[in-house]
């Protein structure tokens, strides 16, 4: 048995579920916050869409039937999570969730928990101009170097389109960055 | 004839997606020369995120609304702005030296005259007062009293015991 199917035939016993939970939350809690984070920007804002989807985890992992690995799985709520946040704001604040992403990187330069310089901040609004799946796709790439099986998983869509749509983005960032 | 197929077996079968070895190259030095400019996102976590993380679930399964702590410093504007206000706080805190130094000029005529009636002076003290004679006596000889105001002066300050004295 391998240690993905310990911890969830453990998190699926009620008697071992809070010991299980808390290993998969620190086995699991830094890669799924900055995931969470290239998405969102914020740190304050990663912090509260980590926490919910830590509790999405725990509260429907009685129904996750083990089609993909736990790891894709939460991958994908974290992802919703994320993205699920970002509209609602930009619904709160009556604009586009594209005008969202644009002031969040605004806001990155006054930010203490940002200590890039001008190119990372240029990278970031690279990044904006692509399309919500491609950015996805860069960010799970370029950043966190996932493997594009498990991202197969996560993002349900083929290796082949994933590959296509990561070295697309690659070329309209290096683009981008060259007009700036 | 077995054997024969088998050194007629000239190709593995294996086939490349079109234009595979071409865009190959020109995606691999692309990302290279994009990791060589730009590799890093510089997103940071304040110090010990990670090992103070905790998810809190109550026994309904929601997350237990605790206040969350929010550093009134987390942005750089503000910690900018509060450091220039606290050296002004304490540049106008200290007392100024010059603020003692003052002289008639910039006292107006209202507060002068309050003051010399609020107090009792004699003539003696009065005459004390008045340092530059010269420009005291031009500006009363200068002063033209016109009838209305010296009758009205009389009428209000003077007894008629006072003027039969001389």
């Amino acid at each position: 048995m391998s240690q993905e199917s310990i911890l969830l035939a453990n998190l699926k016993t009620e008697s071992k579920k809070e010991i299980a939970f808390s290993e998969l939350v620190s086995l699991y809690k830094e890669r799924l916050y900055w995931h969470i984070r290239n998405i969102v920007k914020s740190h304050d804002d990663a912090d509260d869409v980590l926490q919910n989807t830590f509790i999405k985890v725990y509260k429907n992992i009685g129904s996750f039937k083990g089609d993909s690995k736990l790891y894709s799985w939460m991958y994908r709520i974290a992802t919703n999570e994320a993205i699920t946040f970002i509209n609602k704001r930009a619904k709160q604040m009556q604009i586009s969730s594209e005008e969202l992403q644009s002031l969040a990187i605004d806001n990155l330069k006054s930010d203490v928990y940002f200590e890039g310089d001008e190119i990372q901040i240029k990278l970031q609004r690279a990044i904006a101009t692509l399309p919500e799946k491609q950015q996805l796709v860069f960010n799970m790439k370029y950043f966190q170097d996932l493997k594009y099986k498990d991202m197969s998983e996560i993002l349900e869509t083929s290796e082949g389109a994933l590959k296509a749509s990561y070295h697309i983005a690659i070329k309209k960032i290096e683009a981008f960055l060259l007009n700036q | 004839m077995k054997k024969l197929n088998k050194h007629n077996v000239s190709e593995t079968g294996f086939k490349t997606p079109d234009d595979y070895f071409a865009s190959f190259e020109e995606n691999l030095l692309s990302e290279i020369n994009l990791k060589e400019k730009v590799n890093a996102t510089g997103f940071k976590t304040p110090d010990g995120y990670f090992d103070n993380f905790k998810v809190t679930i109550s026994e309904n399964g929601k997350q237990k609304s605790e206040p969350k702590v929010i550093s009134l410093f987390r942005n750089k504007k503000w910690l900018a702005a509060a450091s220039i206000a606290a050296v002004f706080i304490v540049l106008i805190s200290f007392p100024k030296e010059t603020d003692n130094s003052l002289d008639f000029a910039s006292l107006d005529s209202d507060s002068i005259e309050t003051y010399l009636l609020n107090n009792d002076f004699d003539s003696a003290e009065l005459n004390n007062l008045i340092v530059n004679t010269t420009d005291f006596e031009s500006s009363i000889l200068e002063e033209t009293l016109n009838d209305v105001h010296l009758e009205d002066y009389l009428y209000n300050n003077m007894e008629l015991e006072d003027l039969n004295l001389e």
